[in-house]
């Protein structure tokens, strides 16, 4: 098996809060106005689900499988 | 069947006694345990009402959903800030400090009456002072404090509410004089010895706070009480703002301070090492009482009457007061990393994948240390005089104090409690996995409020305003709209009073557990570098006390003088002889 624990999706998912609500304005510096906080969230909830994904089938270092 | 009260001052009786080891805490000194339980339920009754304040007000002011009347809202403001920001935590730090002091010195204190002559103290004001500011609710009391936690003239409450905070005060003092005498004690014993880290800490933090709520003591005891029973005249609001924040910035620390000493003291032993340095964490808190207190100013760069050059110190002190945070960023990190290497952890961060991140005590001191960092941040915006004036009074600022004493401190104490509250009662922590899930969405919840918070305000939202829309003016967001703040800001908040009833209800639950706490014996580890290696000098209470004198006298004086010069005690040029004694005065005269 090679899963991502609950506690680790949970670790996860909480790092990509701030990121996704820092992203609209690291885009302001390339110039990028006006990305919308809902097109953001959208966005990282779809990293996330990816992650989530590529947690079911890869192989993945670290995995708490067994623990 | 056992009453609510008594149940709740039981708890530390589990069925099984025997099954606690005999170098327990609870077993060693089950009367401090029971004190640490006591100040701890206080701390939670008042963390429930604080919160769901919290969340009403959050929801009103974005006109999400309304419950309140707009004309409510600074009894509710007010009894947030003081339910949450002075009650809870420092009841709750109380309980720390009690823990800390008893097992460090490895003696019980003195005298048990005493202790409870504290505890009971503090009731009574939260009690006078608490009840005198929910009576603002209820429209047949005529008593009100809609004052909010910053009370200073012109804004006037019911004697009953300063009373109640003279009252609390004067706790904490006989608190801190029970910490003191429990240290003299262990002195006559141990006459050589270096003072044991925790009790250091406790006690140059008792030290600063003696020196500071000289301030709110005068405040209170000379101003606000005879005004409030209408026997003096309305105090000078300059004079009694100054005042206040004599005592408004330290108390900032002494609200950090026992959260520093949880990350000192436990988190290292909770990722599996030591503390990295004993002196480096002695000198943070020496730093701490030598600079708290004489940077209150920065709370006042708008006020009119204070010449710019003593603001200008005021916000020098404050940029030294970042050191010692910073000295404490790199002592805790280096620490946890290196338990983190003691468990195998391997790489530039590697290592980080080797903690406990499982255990919510350790998760949730870590993700309030690193919302502590961005409170830092927005801080030294705060604290830079030109660029105050972009930020004063907008949502910026309960945006920057939410991640300080709203998680960094907060987060802390309620990560702390998973890991103290089986130590005070005995009783295993009812759900672990519940616990992380718990301070995982306190640090998303608030993620989402802070950073809308900021944004809002550097658009210029108000703070403490039920009805931030005005009609004829827009805000403007930098990025994203304001519709969208306010919702981040609603949405965030709601997040956080979930948070914190998934805390409460775990807490209540791990006090009604029959199962017995496990892991009880093990003893907090010693430091890498100990205390033989930090200078003596250290130690020297009373030098650092009269130092820290010394920079408050050479702070305040100046300004308080011509304050005092400038807009006199009372308003409109009055005199200040009592209203009473006046006519007396004049018959005599
Ligand atoms: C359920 C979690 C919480 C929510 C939803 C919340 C929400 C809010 C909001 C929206 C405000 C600003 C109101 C305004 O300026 O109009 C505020 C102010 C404040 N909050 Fe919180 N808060 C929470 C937790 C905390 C905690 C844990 C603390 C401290 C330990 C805290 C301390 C304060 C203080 C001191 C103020 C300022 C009050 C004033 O301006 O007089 N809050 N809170
Ligand atoms: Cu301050």
């Amino acid at each position: 098996m090679s899963r991502l624990s609950p506690a680790a999706l949970l670790l996860i998912g909480a790092a990509l809060v701030p990121i996704a609500i820092e992203f609209p304005v690291i885009l302001t510096f390339v110039g990028i106005r006006n990305f919308s906080f809902g097109l953001s969230f959208a966005l990282f909830g779809l990293v996330f689900l990816a992650i989530l994904v590529w947690s079911e089938v890869a192989d993945v270092i670290g995995s708490s499988a067994g623990s | 069947m056992s009453t609510p009260t008594e149940s709740i001052l039981n708890i530390g009786r589990t069925d099984d006694e025997t099954a606690l080891p005999a170098e327990s805490f609870i077993v060693k000194y089950p009367t401090v345990a029971r004190v640490v339980r006591v100040c701890f339920a206080y701390a939670f009754v008042a963390l429930a009402v604080g919160g769901l304040f919290g969340v009403i007000q959050a929801l009103h002011r974005t006109n999400v959903i309304r419950v309140i009347d707009s004309a409510d809202y600074y009894t509710l403001l007010t009894a947030h800030g003081v339910f949450l920001a002075i009650v809870f935590t420092i009841f709750f730090l109380a309980g720390v400090f009690a823990w800390a002091n008893t097992r460090s010195l490895e003696r019980p204190p003195l005298n048990p009456r005493f202790t409870w002559l504290w505890v009971g103290t503090m009731s009574a004001g939260t009690l006078l002072s608490g009840g005198s500011i929910l009576a603002g609710l209820v429209a047949e009391i005529d008593v009100s404090a809609d004052v909010l936690f910053t009370f200073y003239a012109p804004l006037q409450a019911h004697p009953l509410f300063y009373i109640g905070l003279a009252l609390f005060v004067v706790g904490t003092w006989l608190a801190g004089i029970d910490w003191f005498r429990q240290y003299l004690d262990w002195r006559a014993d141990n006459p050589d010895e270096r003072i044991p880290l925790q009790s250091f800490m406790v006690l140059t933090t008792m030290l600063m706070w003696y020196l500071s709520t000289l301030g709110v003591a005068i405040e209170v005891v000379v101003f606000l009480i005879p005004w409030s029973l209408g026997l003096m005249p309305a105090p000078t609001p300059l004079l009694t703002r100054t005042l206040f924040w004599f005592f408004g910035h330290p108390v900032v620390y002494f609200w950090l301070m026992p959260a520093y000493l949880m990350w000192y003291t436990v988190l290292p032993k909770l990722s599996g090492g030591r503390l990295f340095s004993d002196p480096l964490a002695r000198v943070v808190f020496v730093l701490f009482l030598l600079l708290s207190t004489p940077v209150g100013i920065h709370h006042q760069y708008l006020d009119p009457g204070i010449a710019e050059g003593f603001k200008f110190i005021a916000m020098t002190n404050t940029m030294f007061l970042l050191l010692p945070s910073l000295l404490t960023a790199f002592t805790v990190v280096a620490s946890v990393e290196h338990g983190a290497r003691q468990n195998g952890g391997e790489g530039y961060f590697g290592w980080l994948t080797a903690l406990p991140w499982r255990d919510p005590a350790f998760t949730g001191m870590m993700l309030a240390g690193l919302m502590f960092a961005a409170g830092g941040f927005s801080g030294m915006v705060n604290a830079g005089m030109n660029i105050n004036y972009l930020v004063h009074n907008t949502i910026w600022v309960p945006g920057h104090f939410h991640l300080t004493v709203g998680t960094a401190v907060a987060l802390t104490f309620m990560a702390a409690a998973y890991w103290l509250v089986p130590r005070v009662t005995g009783r295993a922590l009812y759900s672990r996995p519940i616990g992380l899930f718990q301070v995982v969405l306190w640090f998303i919840g608030m993620t989402f409020m802070s950073a809308a918070m900021h944004r809002g305000g550097l658009a210029g939202i108000p703070r403490r305003t039920a009805e931030p829309e005005y009609s004829k003016f827009t805000f403007e967001a930098v990025v994203g709209t304001i519709s969208s703040l306010r919702l981040q800001i609603a949405f965030g908040g709601v997040l956080l009073f979930v948070s914190l009833v998934i805390f409460l209800a775990n807490i209540a639950l791990t006090a009604a557990n029959n199962e017995p706490a496990t892991g009880l014996k093990t003893d907090l580890p010693p430091a890498l570098s100990g205390p033989e290696q930090s200078p003596q000098v250290l130690d020297e209470l009373k030098l650092w006390a009269i130092i820290a004198i010394v920079l408050v006298i050479l702070a305040y004086s100046l300004p308080l003088w011509s304050i005092i010069n400038g807009a006199g005690f009372y308003q409109d040029g009055i005199t200040a002889s009592p209203q009473v004694v006046q006519p007396v005065l004049e018959v005599l005269i």
